[in-house]
Formats: structure tokens, sequence, C-alpha cells
């Protein structure tokens, strides 16, 4: 999905939440462009002065004092923001239910070329339970498919991305792929794969985190008000989910991961 | 940005925002000292923005490297007017708590917004430089930053209802401005 589809998807339909949308971002633009302008104004002038300037041997001795506590406060906040959860444990039982037919999308998928993204097509499997035998077929569901950006090495990943986020940035390769989304309104969505075995602080300050199923597999919910972060593994590797949306979107998102290769 | 951006995701290199603050030191320095023009201050407000940055860090990622230096100075200049306020000190950057403040809303809102939802880029881009500065800190606020009423008036040690009103005063005085240039134009 292209950028302009994806505001297409955000942008409200009334007339006054348009214009009011419409002033907003012409502010925010405006306002962006004077600042860019300011800084590199600022910029220009601070690297024509010379090295024995007043104002840059002020500055360095200000560095030279303080820089070590910024080192280690940088450090402390950083380490603070990823400390390991409390785990508060939760159960649900999940309730039962008597199903005849179900359509299921599997991740056996079939790989189409797309360029520049791999376009992954779902498998759809239809059963149907009868007294004697039970009804089997797979097909191709033309209905159902995901992109995958080329560039991704990662043995996983999500079918399921929410509407209006479009991808930012990629980094992938032997220990670790990720991949950021980014949505209007500072909306995010970053996910990580990583090969067993890595460990990691999460920051859980002021979250709720909770233990939930993850495809048959147990990982950790932490939620905070303005985001939900989920962690979870499988027998070949380690996820993290990091999105701005409600627990049962980034739930959503968690269980769409489907190996891919 | 990219030098940040490789840093943050490789796991063995140094910290996201160790990068940062070596890429953006002397910007954060300039921005501080220029409100408090006191060192101690400058160093606790470089402190205090790199902590609320941290929490930032998926967000900064997505940023290109204008939008990023300009996200920091702007946060700098929030954390200075914090701890003016905090500190008790007069400031031209700070606005007076005024009891008429929250029944004071401009009856122009939809006119003054139309006019700043057609001006030009040139036309705005003057405007913006022609208002208060104080103002202009108060938009970067609201529409940079995306705070909400309720956080502004937190940083100012006003009402929401304060700033609601300080809003639609600073969007009154850009279409004032825009206004003016356009007499003038004609």
């Amino acid at each position: 999905m292209s950028k302009y589809e994806n505001d297409r998807e955000t942008t409200p339909y009334g007339i006054e939440s348009l214009q009011q949308h419409l002033t907003e971002t012409k502010l925010r633009l405006a306002l962006l462009q004077y600042q860019k302008q300011q800084d590199e104004a600022w910029q220009g002038e601070y690297e024509a002065l010379p090295l024995d300037a007043p104002q840059k041997i002020e500055e360095a001795h200000f560095f030279e004092k303080t820089e070590a506590q910024t080192l280690r406060l940088i450090k402390k906040h950083e380490n603070s923001h990823r400390r390991a959860p409390k785990v508060r444990r939760t159960f649900k039982v999940l309730p039962a239910a008597a199903i005849i037919v179900l359509v299921l999308m599997l991740s056996f998928a079939t790989v189409l070329a797309v360029s520049p993204q791999l376009r992954i097509h779902m498998i759809r499997m239809l059963y149907k339970v009868m007294p004697q035998y039970t009804e089997v077929s797979f097909s191709p569901d033309p209905d159902h498919f995901f992109d995958v950006p080329e560039g991704w090495q990662g043995l996983y990943y999500p079918a399921y991305i929410p509407e209006g986020y479009y991808q930012t940035n990629i980094v992938s390769g032997k220990k670790s792929s990720k991949v950021v989304f980014s949505a209007n309104d500072n909306h995010y969505l970053f996910f990580s794969e990583h090969k067993l075995g890595v460990e990691s602080n999460i920051n859980s300050e002021n979250s709720v985190v909770e233990e939930i199923d993850i495809n048959g597999k147990t990982g950790l919910i932490i939620q905070n008000g303005d985001y939900n972060m989920i962690v979870w593994a499988n027998d070949e590797k380690c996820f993290t989910l990091y999105v701005t949306e409600n627990a049962d979107i980034a739930i959503k998102i968690a269980k769409s991961v489907m190996r891919i290769k | 940005m990219l030098s940040i951006f490789a840093t943050i995701l490789d796991d063995n290199q140094r910290s996201f925002m160790e990068a940062l603050y070596y890429d953006y030191r002397s910007i954060m320095y300039g921005a501080a000292f220029q409100v408090v023009q006191h060192h101690q201050d400058t160093e606790d407000i470089i402190h205090d923005t790199l902590i609320k940055l941290i929490e930032k860090t998926p967000l900064l990622m997505t940023f290109d490297c204008f939008t990023l230096r300009s996200y920091i100075v702007i946060s700098v200049r929030r954390t200075a007017i914090d701890l003016l306020r905090k500190r008790g000190r007069k400031n031209e950057l700070l606005f007076e708590e005024d009891s008429f403040l929250d029944t004071l809303a401009s009856n122009n809102t939809s006119v003054d917004d139309e006019l700043i939802r057609e001006a030009e880029a040139d036309q705005l881009h003057k405007a913006l430089d022609l208002l208060k500065e104080k103002q202009r800190d108060l938009l970067n606020m609201r529409y940079f930053l995306n705070l909400n009423d309720e956080e502004i008036a937190e940083i100012y040690g006003l009402k929401s209802g304060s700033i609601r009103s300080l809003l639609s005063r600073a969007r009154k005085e850009l279409a004032d401005i825009i206004r003016e240039t356009e007499n003038e134009q004609i």
C-alpha cells in the first residue's frame, strides 16, 4: 500500500473535520519548514565560527565537564527503559465451541515475486466434518495475501499490518531483522525477529504485564496507555512487537506472524 | 540520521541516545543556553530532554535528519520553558495567568483557520517569523510535538482552558499577520 493510500485511509470525511485536519497539517508543515530554516541558519553560523571563538571554547568546556555524567545518565535511563518486567500472571479460559465447518488461513505460503516486495498468498483449507468422513480441500486464496519487503532476511513476518501504516525502515541481517512502520498522528509499529538466546530488558514502568498465548506459545504483553509491546518466541526465533495501538490490535498482529520461507 | 538508525538497529553498537547526543549536542546546548543563559540550567535541560527523548526512540527512528533536529530543538525549548516556570523566573517566553483567558475565544476562529488553510507557504513562513516567540513555541508544542492541552498546561503552569484560548489567540494572530501582509501587497 502506498503512503498516499494510507493517508487516504486516515483522513477524515466530514467537511469540518477535513478542514480542521487541513489547517493543522498546513500549520505543522509550515512550523517544520520554519524550524528547519532556523536550524540551518544556526548551524551555518556555528560552523563558520573559528575553533578558538569564545562561544566554541565555552561550549567545549561545558561538554568536557558534563559529558561523562550525561553518558551515565543516558545509560541509566536506557537500561531502566528496558528494565525486566514483573510478571503478573493471568489465566484465561478459552470457551469451547463446537464447530462443524472451519475456514483456516494457514502459513503454507506460496510465494509470488512482485517487485520490489514479495507477495505471500495464503492457502485456504476448507474442511467439512461429515458423519462418516471428513471432506478436505486446499486452494490458494486470491483475496488473502500480504507483502514482505524484498530485503527481509528473517524467517517470519506479520501477515497483518493495520490500515494506514507504511514501511519507513528495514534492517535485516543474519542475527536479527527489524522493520519499522509509521502512520499518521505519530503512530508507529516496530517488529523484530532475533535468533534464540538473546536477552533483553524491557521497560515496564507504569505498565501492566500479562502472559498471553501467541499461536500456542507463551508470550508477554506489556500494556502501557500509549503503546503495547509483545515479546514471544517459538522453536526457531524470538520476536518483539511494539505498536502504538490497543492490545487487541497488537495481539492480532503478533498472531499473524508466520513463517514465510 | 542514517548513522543513528544504523546504530539503534545494531545490537552490538553504542546506544541510540548516545549517538544522538554526540550528533546534536551543540544545537541542544545552543537552544537551551539561549533561553536560560545559565550553564547549570543548560545541563539540566539537556539531561531532562534526553530522558524524554529516550521514551520516544521508536518515533525518532522514523524521522529524517531535518525533522529529527527540529524535534530535538523544540523539545529542548519545551524543557527550558518548563524549567523557567518551575524556578519561578520571570521570562518573556512564559504566559501570565489571565482569569479572562478561559472565556476569551476568538469569534472568528473558522475565518482565521480558513485564512491559514488558504495561505501560500511563503506567507505562512513570513507570518510565523513575525509571530511572538512564545506563541510560536505554543504552536510547536501543539502541532509539532503533538502535546494535548493538559500536557501544555502543565509546562506553562496554566489551566487547560487557558491553553485552548492561547492557541486560539495564536492562530488569530497568525491570521491577522497574513491579512496585513495581503493588504500591504494590494
